[in-house]
């Protein structure tokens, strides 16, 4: 796939004639909020302010990957939640020395895991929450097109890869870190990723052909 | 089509066939699932969807659908857990207050395919003060006949925009129904059928002799 | 590797990173707030989670309120299957070919709804949503012509329903659509009930 960027036309994806391809990307959780790291030792030290701050910066990213996950929303709700009260009951157990985030998402994935164990049997129904409504009906109908065939695709994908595509592009996370997410090599988690991305592309790019 | 019953090997079920009363009154206990941890799995669900406010006939029904089919425990379970899921999310897309016969339409429209943002719009294209249970029951329909729901929710809105009544728009349904079952192939037998439901709403005479009940003005 | 300069992945990643989908709810920091406050301290939680998922824990208070929400979710939804629906004649015999449904006469909102099933069969009745696909609760009456039939009054709206002969063989109606709707491995019919 090397060199192979799409042209103009595929770049306006699956939102066919007349749609203009958002240029400004309305980007409302940044790929990668990194907290104060005196937050969790004054959290573990028993400021309860500190981790209030810590939830407020960290729920919706954690909110973003688990929905991702899980493809559902009650369920990374769940997840989500059910991550901080670990956090917060295992602070004594949070080194010092450590980085916070990669330690949250290990947390938040193995929620995510053991919850899609639990719903395997429906994950043949992807329901993601509400859209907010924007524009006029074509385009609206365009855009969430879009952004609903990438949630499909995504449900397709095997867990560990979409966990490794999402902690990687989506969070922006080092490779390294995401080692320490997941705990698999580096060579295995690449390869995951670029195996996400294979799958993403192939897909999305059918897609836009059959749009045109 | 299969229309021989499984044979559950799980889980034995039994089948409540005799008694004519509602199911309901007799309180959860009488639930005839013969497996302990189905049931209670079914109860709790049940009590959680009321703690929350949803409506919980339609688990009743989901579990006994399942009890009648013969299903295992499992798929029972999960049966009734994701249609709480499609009820919670279904009530949040039809907000501020729906009434219960409108969550459980909105999760049936969920469970046939219906994206959830066409059934928020679907509501706030149709009065806030009707109830939108028709509206949604035909959209299921039409994703049900095979109609891509974009195409659907398109020709129903554009027909609610024009003040089309439920009675319409259930005719609506219910034709699209006949012409597929005819042979018609969906995507026609839809276009055929909202472009005569359209041109009675444009002759206004027309349209009230199509609408015996539920007449509603243009908005 | 070029993903990290793909222009397609690329709008993957914006498109996830802003999907609305994805953003919070107003409160939801302030309830996730709320259960870690309210969590039981840890040799608690492990307690608790080890209970939540052991087999059959079922608590009695669930249960209270499992039969109070039985009982709500039944009025609220409204529907009111009468057994044989007395009031109505059934189609006149000889109709084996009438189509599944007929549907007649509004009253409080219900619109009679004909069923016919033409087989053979010791008995039938019918099942659906309406009726919690209880078994034995809406039978079907049997024609001089050997036609099963059965009308009930059914609020308005799209409604599943199916036939079980003998009080054990599920059955969807061969002269209606097929729900699409397979959560146990078998659809049922579907009619489109409303007032012409």
């Amino acid at each position: 796939m090397d060199g192979a960027v799409p042209g103009d036309a595929a770049w306006r994806g699956p939102s066919t004639a007349g749609h203009t391809p958002r240029t400004v990307l309305n980007d409302h959780t940044p790929a990668s909020s990194s907290i104060d790291p005196a937050l969790p030792l004054r959290a573990k030290a028993g400021d309860r302010q500190a981790f209030a701050q810590m939830v407020d910066l960290l729920y919706p990213r954690s909110l973003r990957f688990a929905l991702h996950m899980v493809g559902n929303r009650e369920d990374a709700e769940e997840a989500v939640q059910d991550t901080f009260v670990r956090v917060y009951h295992n602070l004594s157990r949070f080194r010092d020395d450590a980085r916070f985030e990669p330690w949250l998402f290990r947390i938040l994935a193995n929620r995510c895991r053991s919850l899609m164990e639990k719903r395997r049997r429906h994950a043949a129904v992807v329901q993601y929450g509400d859209v907010p409504e924007r524009g006029n009906a074509p385009i609206e109908v365009a855009e969430r097109d879009w952004t609903e065939e990438i949630h499909r695709i995504l449900a397709t994908l095997p867990a560990e890869q979409r966990e490794a595509f999402l902690l990687r592009h989506v969070e922006d996370m080092a490779y390294e870190d995401i080692a320490a997410v997941t705990g698999v090599g580096l060579s295995a988690l690449r390869m995951r990723v670029k195996r996400a991305c294979d799958v993403l592309r192939a897909r999305l790019t059918e897609v836009m052909q059959h749009e045109r | 089509m299969n229309m021989h019953r499984r044979v559950p090997t799980l889980v034995a079920l039994v089948l409540a066939s005799v008694s004519a009363a509602p199911l309901l009154a007799q309180g959860t206990s009488v639930l005839p699932i013969a497996d302990v941890k189905t049931r209670s799995a079914v109860q709790r669900e049940i009590a959680r969807a009321e703690s929350k406010g949803l409506p919980t006939q339609p688990l009743v029904a989901k579990a006994m659908e399942g009890v009648t089919k013969q299903a295992t425990g499992e798929q029972i379970r999960d049966a009734v857990s994701s249609l709480a899921k499609r009820l919670e999310q279904a009530r949040a897309l039809l907000a501020p207050s729906p009434s219960a016969a409108e969550v459980a339409s909105g999760a049936d429209a969920l469970r046939a395919g219906v994206p959830a943002p066409m059934v928020k719009k679907i509501r706030a294209a149709w009065p806030a003060d009707q109830s939108v249970v028709m509206p949604l029951d035909v959209m299921t329909e039409l994703v049900a006949r095979g109609i891509p729901a974009s195409r659907a929710l398109e020709r129903l809105t554009s027909l609610m925009a024009k003040g089309a009544t439920p009675s319409q728009i259930a005719a609506l349904g219910s034709s699209v129904q006949s012409d597929v079952a005819a042979g018609l192939a969906p995507d026609a037998a839809l276009e055929v059928r909202a472009r005569g439901v359209m041109s009675l709403l444009n002759s206004p005479a027309a349209g009230a002799s199509l609408a015996p009940t539920g007449q509603r003005p243009p908005r | 590797m070029s993903d990290e300069r793909d222009l397609l992945i690329a709008r993957v990643r914006e498109t996830l990173r802003a999907d609305p989908a994805a953003a919070p709810e107003p409160r939801a920091v302030a309830q996730v707030l709320q259960a870690v406050w309210q969590s039981p301290r840890p040799s608690l939680w492990q307690r608790a989670v080890e209970a939540w998922r052991g087999a059959a824990v079922t608590p009695a208070r669930a249960t209270g309120l499992a039969a109070v929400a039985l009982l709500l979710g039944f009025v609220t939804r409204g529907v009111v299957v009468e057994p044989a629906a007395p009031a109505v004649a059934a189609r006149p015999a000889g109709s084996s070919a009438f189509p599944a449904q007929r549907v007649a006469d509004v009253a409080d909102g219900l619109v009679q709804t004909q069923f016919v099933y033409d087989g053979k069969a010791e008995s039938v009745s019918l099942v659906g949503d309406f009726n919690d696909w209880q078994g034995g609760v809406t039978p079907l009456d049997r024609l001089e012509t050997g036609v099963w039939t059965v009308t009930v009054p059914l609020p308005p709206g799209r409604h599943v329903y199916a036939f079980l002969i003998d009080g054990t063989l599920v059955v969807a109606d061969p002269r209606a659509p097929k729900s699409g709707d397979a959560d146990y491995g078998q659809e049922g019919s579907v009619v489109m009930v409303f007032a012409r």
